[in-house]
């Protein structure tokens, strides 16, 4: 968990929009007011929001159970006279995150044969599809979810121990995790050092509670952090797997003190989908699906191979570059890779193949020499996705103002700040249009303009006027506008059914003879659900790039 | 048409030689080459040749120069003031850049606009001067001699046809160059310069400067790349193309240019959207 941010008006009415959907109004309600307030206790959400205490209590049992709010405890005296509180806080990126629920199960279906055999490919699907739909879930409530889903018109009972078993290898390959605990201490609000010093300078006692209570609340959170993908004794026991005994061993060794089994605190254990792990997982398929347009299938699976070799070595998501691989360990993660995916291109000399994916003009992979196994080589992560989101910022670009304004675009970011005339020669291009596309891209929040006055009284006929173009801050704008625009794609997805409800509810009631008297108007709501469900899905993909890797 | 003025013979002498120097002739070379005459009379025929038109005096790095003017081109000038004379020689010095009249005003000291329109007047219908219009200010008129060629800067080059520019001739430059590069890559710009001059696309001469800045916008349209092979820059398909589409782009939203007035109960709103009505018609 990292240390909160602020929170976007947009991304709340997108949040709020899906929670009203999903888990109804007087959540919606609740989940507002908490990200309007951003941290508030029960007797002021009840203030808040004017529900009665059980309506508030059921609200924020269901938005804890999907993962939407986080109870914290808040110590108000570090001395320990005053009682500790519990205090809520929305978890504004899970509740967005239920947009890539799909994504996530799609790349368990994908990716889980080739991790492990195909038919516990079933099972993970079914755990990962029980814990999207449940928040999170007890290994025995899941157990019985799963089961039930395998099981519907089947004889045969699956056994929970092939259950338990997978469960053991998601949470070891850290696709599950466990949910945090309610009596983690809040995470530090983030004030700019400007704010700080308008404050005033804090007394040195202040100072020194303040550290300490970072120290207690740092000290929790790498208690969670050990804790986060443990595998509990009674699901280590049930199952005798290679995998699992491995991840036993790994973690006794970060548990010296012999607190392996001690359950925190004896409370049953949830589980949750760790979205932080799909993420990196997401991010890692954008620079292999960067190396294969750029290069060839060949290159891609190299990297692929190289990412999930070094997967384990990653500690946070947007790491900087992979892990330094050798060949040889590159070579042997592809064989395996190969004899589980046979669709993947035979690569007879990967030495090779990595020297010329170095070689490569763009520096995608770049190599250092003299490991313990020779040559080692490594992604440039952080650059692959810079490159993927320029790439898709140009298209956004070119299609939102023509070549022309890809052309200006682009003079604007090769050659820094530019006036109009020269961007109009370089651009090759009318006068006329250059200026008109200028200020389009400036009102849009593409470009930046900056005003250099020759004298002091500012006058517009004597000043110059430089343009440039600031890819950070487009970044920025693109995963907002990017938010808006599912928040208008949901939005229009809700009113369409609106418009449509007593269509709806007759189709509910599986009356036939709708279709003969309201066939065409069924058919057109169909594919216009289908259009906008659809483009949600893909503008979270870009949501994806732009806002969290 | 006015009479022709009758020379003497040593006019017609000084007139003969500077002939044969049209880059003009400095005085003691002129004195030279005029053996067995005086000063005096020199002097009265320079004096009198430089009254009809026929001679002018040039500033040369080495000093002052001789320059003949044709009888022809002399009559042009016949019957011009002083401050004819003025404007004519500042429209010169601009050279094929042309000047304006309110620079012309501010170089020649006329104050008064309508004298300066008159002059200007007098000289165009003379075929003295012509006036042009530069593509940076259209509705500028710029003054330059009749017999020059207005610079790229005011004509725009290449790429403009009648100060308007070419954007048809542009594509067609661009598409042809692009189909090059594809059909051989890591080709150099004199390569780019013969494939187009052999291919004889334009009845206007297209240097190495005009096509580098073509192959320029393909760079800028990321549709090639620019690539050092030992210090000669060529040209080669990018390795990276850019998307043709974008899933932002292809809702309204993407492209909408109201998407920051947007709010769902504002006038402009989701559910209310034209756009989005226009998208989901079926």
């Amino acid at each position: 968990m990292s240390e909160q941010q602020p929170l976007h008006p947009i991304a709340c009415q997108l949040a709020c929009l899906l929670v009203e959907e999903q888990l109804g109004p007087l959540c919606k309600e609740v989940c507002d007011l908490l990200l309007r307030k951003e941290t508030q206790s029960l007797p002021e959400l009840s203030r808040g929001t004017g529900c009665s205490r059980f309506e508030l209590h059921q609200a924020l049992l269901v938005l804890i159970q999907h993962n939407c709010v986080q109870p914290y405890t808040l110590v108000h005296d570090e001395g320990g006279s005053t009682p500790a509180q519990t205090v809520f806080q929305p978890d504004l990126r899970s509740i967005l995150y239920r947009f890539r629920s799909a994504r996530c199960l799609l790349h368990i279906i994908d990716t889980w044969g080739h991790i492990d055999s195909p038919a516990t490919s079933k099972i993970a699907e079914c755990i990962i599809e029980g814990l999207l739909e449940n928040g999170r879930l007890t290994s025995d409530q899941l157990c019985i979810n799963v089961a039930g889903k395998l099981d519907a018109g089947c004889k045969n009972q699956t056994p929970h121990k092939s259950i338990k078993r997978t469960l053991c290898q998601l949470i070891s390959n850290h696709y599950v995790e466990r949910a945090p605990p309610a009596d983690l201490p809040m995470p530090r609000v983030t004030v700019h050092p400007k704010a700080l010093s308008k404050r005033g300078g804090m007394s040195s006692s202040a100072k020194a509670a303040a550290d300490q209570a970072e120290n207690v609340r740092r000290l929790d959170k790498v208690g969670y952090g050990k804790e986060r993908y443990r595998i509990p004794n009674d699901l280590r026991l049930d199952d005798d797997s290679s995998d699992c005994q491995s991840a036993s061993k790994r973690q006794k060794v970060n548990h010296p003190s012999g607190t392996v089994g001690a359950e925190l605190k004896g409370a049953p254990i949830l589980w949750r989908v760790s979205f932080e792990e799909f993420n990196r997982r997401f991010r890692h398929d954008a620079c292999v699906e960067l190396i294969d347009q750029a290069k060839d299938g060949k290159a891609a699976a190299v990297a692929a191979a190289i990412l999930q070799k070094t997967r384990q070595f990653e500690t946070i998501l947007k790491e900087e570059s992979s892990q330094p691989t050798s060949a040889g360990i590159i070579k042997a993660a592809l064989e395996e890779m190969k004899s589980r995916d046979t669709e993947l291109p035979d690569i007879p000399d990967v030495a090779e193949a990595l020297r010329q994916l170095e070689d490569d003009d763009l520096g995608l992979i770049n190599s250092a020499p003299g490991g313990p196994d020779g040559t080692t080589y490594q992604i440039d992560l952080r650059f692959c996705i810079s490159l993927t989101r320029l790439k898709a910022m140009e298209a956004i670009v070119r299609q939102r103002f023509g070549r022309l304004g890809l052309r200006i675009w682009r003079v604007l970011l090769l050659t820094g700040q530019l006036e109009q005339k020269s961007i109009k020669e370089l651009a090759l291009g009318d006068q006329k249009e250059v200026r008109q596309l200028l200020y389009g891209m400036l009102k849009a929040g593409f470009m930046a303009v900056t005003d250099i006055p020759k004298t002091a009284d500012r006058a517009a006929s004597r000043t110059f006027y430089t343009w440039r173009v600031q890819p950070e801050s487009m970044t920025e704008k693109i995963g907002i506008d990017t938010l808006h625009a599912m928040f208008n794609v949901a939005s229009r997805l809700s009113v369409e059914s609106v418009l449509n409800s007593e269509l709806l509810q007759q189709l509910e009631l599986e009356n036939k003879a709708i279709f003969k008297t309201h066939g065409q108007q069924l058919g057109r709501l169909k594919v216009v659900r289908d259009l906008l469900e659809s483009s949600l899905l893909r503008l979270d993909d870009t949501s994806a790039l732009f806002n969290d890797f | 048409m006015a009479p022709k003025t009758e020379l003497s013979p040593l006019e017609e002498r000084i007139l003969k030689v500077l002939r044969g120097h049209p880059e003009g002739l400095a005085d003691e070379d002129l004195n030279e080459k005029l053996e067995g005459t005086t000063s005096e009379g020199r002097v009265e025929a320079i004096n009198k040749l430089l009254s009809i038109h026929r001679l002018s005096i040039l500033q040369t790095s080495a000093g002052l120069a001789y320059k003949g003017i044709e009888a022809d081109e002399a009559l042009r000038f016949k019957g011009l003031t002083q401050d004819d004379h003025l404007v004519y020689q500042a429209i010169k010095d601009a050279g094929n850049k042309g000047i304006w009249t309110k620079e012309l005003r501010y170089k020649t000291g006329l104050q008064q606009q309508q004298q300066v329109t008159k002059i200007l007047k007098n000289l165009e219908q003379r075929s003295l001067v012509k006036s042009v219009k530069g593509i940076m200010h259209a509705s500028r008129k710029l003054y330059m001699l009749y017999e020059l060629q207005p610079a790229k800067e005011l004509t725009g080059g290449a790429w403009y046809n009648k100060n308007n520019f070419d954007k048809e001739f542009v594509d067609v430059i661009q598409r042809l160059t692009y189909k090059f590069i594809q059909d051989f890559p890591e080709s150099s710009l004199d390569e780019i310069v013969n494939f187009l001059q052999e291919k004889q696309v334009s009845t206007e001469v297209l240097d190495a400067k005009d096509i580098a800045s073509i192959v320029r916008t393909l760079d800028f349209e990321g549709k090639i790349e620019i690539v050092d092979r030992d210090d000669v820059d060529v040209f080669r398909p990018a390795l990276l193309a850019i998307p043709e589409t974008n899933p932002f782009t292809s809702v309204p939203c993407g492209v909408c240019p109201v998407i920051s007035e947007c709010t769902p109960s504002g006038p402009i709103s989701p559910a209310t959207c034209v756009y989005f009505q226009k998208w989901l018609e079926f």
